[in-house]
């Protein structure tokens, strides 16, 4: 503990002042020609750079985003209050970028990657990150294989998503669709105690302060927070601070990726995005498009979620990495991953608005969550027949890949059967079995918030759901069986769940479950 | 004589009436009587074989239900171990969940007041960084405060510095 | 609003026809005189912003005003000005014209800002260095006194300063100490 010493302050200020005039160099300036929404024109500054920091006389940072024949408009990532025409503007000389590190693990920063939670500096050594940077070639990347567990049985189950992927999680608001990916952060946790952290970094763009504040509660009350980074740019901030701030979630990521570690990152939401930048966009007098977007919006998103990739597994070829920030070219290595969960959330369930199929042509696979399914009770409400991961497939484990192959199937047979039943009338055999089943199956794959499920776990349940065990339970009895059954499989079965974790799926372990499973329906009929 | 002296006439008659009645009975009382006293012979036979069997079985069964006794016996034993095992578990989690938890819980603590400590410590430090930043502004206008010492210090600058 | 661009390029054109019409030197004289006239009197810049005045009312008044003291040419320019209806960027359009002539001449104008009147020592010294610095172009300085600097002097120079005033370091000293990170800010 640190006391507070008055030689500490005079230290300080005495270092401070012995270089006294040695800052004083050459540096290049403009004028502002006009200020205001959050944009200056500014005239001078005839070799700045696109995408450059500069500064004003009040300390306030801009990035320069128009580069015109006479006049530079760059965008303020803070106050304009003090600012006013004829203030001088300084090059900084460096491209917009923040400073990146480990300490930040367990910290909420803002777009310039300032902490802004209260804890004090970040410690540690910082490496300087560029917000823009291209997305690893062709050749530095692998394909997807290995999976990200989210501990959610329908998703890891029917839409795995795997180290490397971007996944597009898309719904009205009130859908659940932060609670999904707050979920699959809360999941890392077995991993980060296994001392293999997927590294996760949640950026909050354009939200409330205090729904992201309730978040970060959560976080920390699961004991995520020891390996998440928040990047938080409120709907207060300015709007150039929230459409950069998926660029600083993705630097961080980057770090991780880039230093052979997998990270996830999670961009809620980039439809707030696109907003922002729409709005500083047609403030710098940019054509507007299709829904007044500018014309690169896609561009936006293209090369945002295009850094999301998994390195190849050799530290060789993965240190001649394109565009490696000089600071971190000593510790790359290979074999790390950017897995993103971006979300988009739609206006009355419209996907095919400007940005939602954008993204969705982005993205390797979309999750869709529905409004009705929220509200007739099934949680998460994922609609699984338009919901696909496009090569997820090859990074989930074997036993799971086995036990849930047909579950999918089953299940839009399920809903396509159901919809016939409604009509009423008698049902052959068959249909219903198969109404049955699904509607076992369903009741299995709903799930309460905050509980996230390991995956062999996972694979045990799915296994009863798809051979259908449990046909004699009734559909109520389901999950109070699911939690019975789960602590009788943990007392007595470790072993067993511990093979289905490896990818195995042992004939005598499965039927050691089956007789369990028959044992114990009696007390559910 | 006569009374002792059976007449032939009557000796007769006699022993065709019992003739008669032999025969008659013979051909159909006999065998039921015989019949139902072999089926009574029989009877009393089966029921003292049923009441051994049923003994020798009461035997059988009474060293069947101690066998479960015992069982049911050890198998509550082992119940109750597990019951306690799993006691003593749900109680050690317990007690370490709540020890984590206050650990957790001064640790936070700590935290917090280190927090409000730097927070306080750094607020002071600002605060006197800028009385200090006043007077030194004063005491630089103080020491320029006349054109010759300002043009030698514009010097001493001018020379200093480098434009390139 | 300032209009950098428009400035340009009626100064441009204007040099051009001096050159054409050997009245340079004539032209760059009234166009220091319409700055200095714009910079010391505001109403004159007032009035030719003015939205209300009329063109022929501002025609009267300027020719009142520059009557014999400009060129026939500056004169044709100002009407043309009022005429397009850019009789607002009068001032501006002067400043570009002697920028840019400065430029064709490869004339330097530094604006040195010192706290107090400065002997001429140390501008010679700046001077030195500058010429040194812009190899090829002659140096004029240009001299103001701000009393805000403490000490020290800016060179500007157009595009490029150099902040050696000691208001600069106590302000960069200042903005250490203006934040609280232990302070959460949202």
């Amino acid at each position: 503990m640190v006391d507070i010493k008055p030689d500490e302050i005079s230290a300080i200020l005495r270092q401070q002042l012995s270089n006294f005039n040695e800052s004083a160099s050459l540096e290049e300036v403009g004028t502002v020609l006009q200020v205001g929404d959050g944009i200056a024109l500014v005239y001078g500054l005839n070799s700045v750079r696109q995408g450059e920091l500069v500064e004003f006389e009040n300390g306030v940072r801009a990035i320069a985003l128009n580069l015109e024949e006479d006049n530079v408009g760059v965008v303020l990532m803070g106050e304009s209050a003090g600012i006013k025409e004829g203030s001088k503007v300084k090059r900084t000389g460096m491209i917009a970028s923040i400073k990146v590190g480990e300490s930040m693990l367990g910290r909420v920063v803002n777009t310039l990657g300032e902490p802004i939670d209260g804890k004090g500096p970040l410690a540690g050594e910082l490496y300087e990150m560029p917000l823009e940077r291209k997305a690893p070639g062709v050749l530095f990347r692998e394909p997807v294989k290995e999976p990200l567990q989210t501990g959610i049985k329908a998703i890891d189950a029917m839409i795995p998503i795997g180290r490397g992927q971007r996944e597009l999680v898309i719904g009205d608001r009130q859908t659940g669709k932060t609670a999904i990916c707050v979920d699959t952060i809360i999941n890392q946790k077995e991993f980060y105690a296994a001392g293999k952290p997927v590294y996760c970094i949640y950026v909050a763009i354009g939200q409330k302060a205090s729904t992201v504040a309730g978040v970060i509660k959560t976080l920390e009350e699961n004991g995520a927070m020891p390996y998440t980074t928040v990047v938080l740019a409120s709907a207060s901030d300015p709007a150039p601070l929230q459409f950069y701030a998926p660029f600083a979630g993705a630097a961080i990521g980057e770090f991780f990726r880039d230093t052979g570690r997998p990270a996830l990152v999670i961009y809620d939401d980039l439809s707030k995005q696109a907003v922002a930048y729409r709005e500083v966009s047609l403030l710098l007098r940019r054509p507007p498009g299709r829904e007044a977007y500018p014309g690169d919006v896609f561009y936006l998103h293209s090369r945002l979620l295009e850094r999301s990739a998994k390195v190849i597994n050799n530290d060789a070829i993965a240190q001649t990495m394109n565009d490696l920030p000089p600071s971190i070219k000593h510790l790359v290595k290979g074999g790390g991953s950017l897995t993103a969960l971006p979300i988009i959330e739609t206006q009355a369930a419209d996907v095919s608005a400007y940005i939602p199929t954008n993204v969705i042509s982005i993205t390797d696979g979309q999750i869709f969550l529905e409004t009705n399914l929220f509200l007739s009770g099934i949680r998460p409400a994922i609609n699984v027949g338009i919901s696909v991961s496009r090569v997820g497939g090859n990074a989930q484990i074997k036993s799971m890949k086995k036990v849930s192959g047909t579950l999918k199937l089953d299940q839009a047979l399920f809903r396509e059967m159901e919809a016939f039943s409604k009509f009423g009338g008698d049902l052959d055999a068959a249909t219903k079995n198969v109404i049955d089943k699904g509607a076992r199956n369903l009741e299995i794959l709903k799930q309460p918030q905050f509980a996230p499920y390991s995956v062999e776990k996972q694979v045990a349940m799915i296994y009863i759901g798809t051979n259908n065990l449990i046909r004699e339970v009734p559909v109520k009895n389901v999950k109070a069986f699911e939690a019975a059954f789960m602590s009788e499989m943990e007392l007595k079965h470790a072993d067993i769940l511990a093979e289905f974790k490896k990818g195995n799926l042992p004939e005598e372990g499965l039927a050691k479950m089956t007789d369990l499973v028959n044992k114990m329906i009696p007390q559910f009929k | 004589m006569e009374l002792l002296t059976p007449d032939l006439g009557l000796f007769v008659w006699t022993l065709i009436a019992f003739l008669l009645v032999f025969v008659i009975l013979a051909k159909f009382a006999w065998k039921p009587i015989l019949s139902s006293l072999n089926e009574r012979e029989k009877g009393i036979a089966d029921s003292i074989a049923t009441a051994q069997r049923v003994k020798s079985e009461m035997a059988a069964m009474q060293a069947e239900n101690q066998k479960i006794m015992a069982e049911a016996r050890e198998e509550r034993t082992q119940m109750l171990k597990e019951a306690k095992e799993l006691k003593d578990k749900i109680v050690n989690e317990a007690k370490d969940q709540a020890k984590n938890e206050a650990s957790k819980i001064i640790s936070d603590a700590r935290v917090q007041i280190d927090h409000l400590k730097m927070a306080a410590m750094t607020e002071v430090k600002n605060e006197v960084a800028s009385l200090a930043l006043q007077v030194a502004e004063k005491v630089l206008r103080k020491n320029l405060s006349n054109d010759a010492e300002q043009s030698s210090f514009a010097k001493k600058l001018a020379e200093e510095v480098s434009l390139n | 609003m300032l209009n950098p661009r428009l400035a340009s390029r009626y100064a441009k054109s204007l040099i051009d026809i001096a050159i054409e019409q050997n009245s340079l030197e004539e032209t760059l004289k009234d166009m220091q005189l319409i700055e200095a006239i714009c910079q010391q009197n505001r109403e004159f810049v007032a009035m030719m912003r003015s939205p209300i005045i009329k063109g022929d009312k501002k025609n009267a008044i300027t020719d009142a005003i520059f009557h014999n003291r400009v060129s026939v040419l500056t004169i044709k320019f100002i009407k043309l000005l009022i005429n397009k209806g850019r009789e607002q960027n009068l001032d501006e359009i002067a400043t570009a014209f002697i920028a840019q002539y400065r430029f064709n001449k490869k004339i330097r104008m530094v604006k040195l800002t010192t706290a107090a009147p400065v002997d001429s020592s140390v501008v010679d010294t700046l001077k030195a260095k500058l010429s040194a610095a812009f190899e090829g172009s002659s140096i004029q300085i240009e001299s103001a006194v701000d009393p805000e600097l403490l000490g020290g002097f800016i060179l500007d120079m157009g595009d490029k300063q150099l902040d050696a005033s000691v208001l600069r370091d106590l302000n960069d000293i200042r903005k250490q100490f203006s934040k609280n990170l232990y302070v959460p800010q949202f």
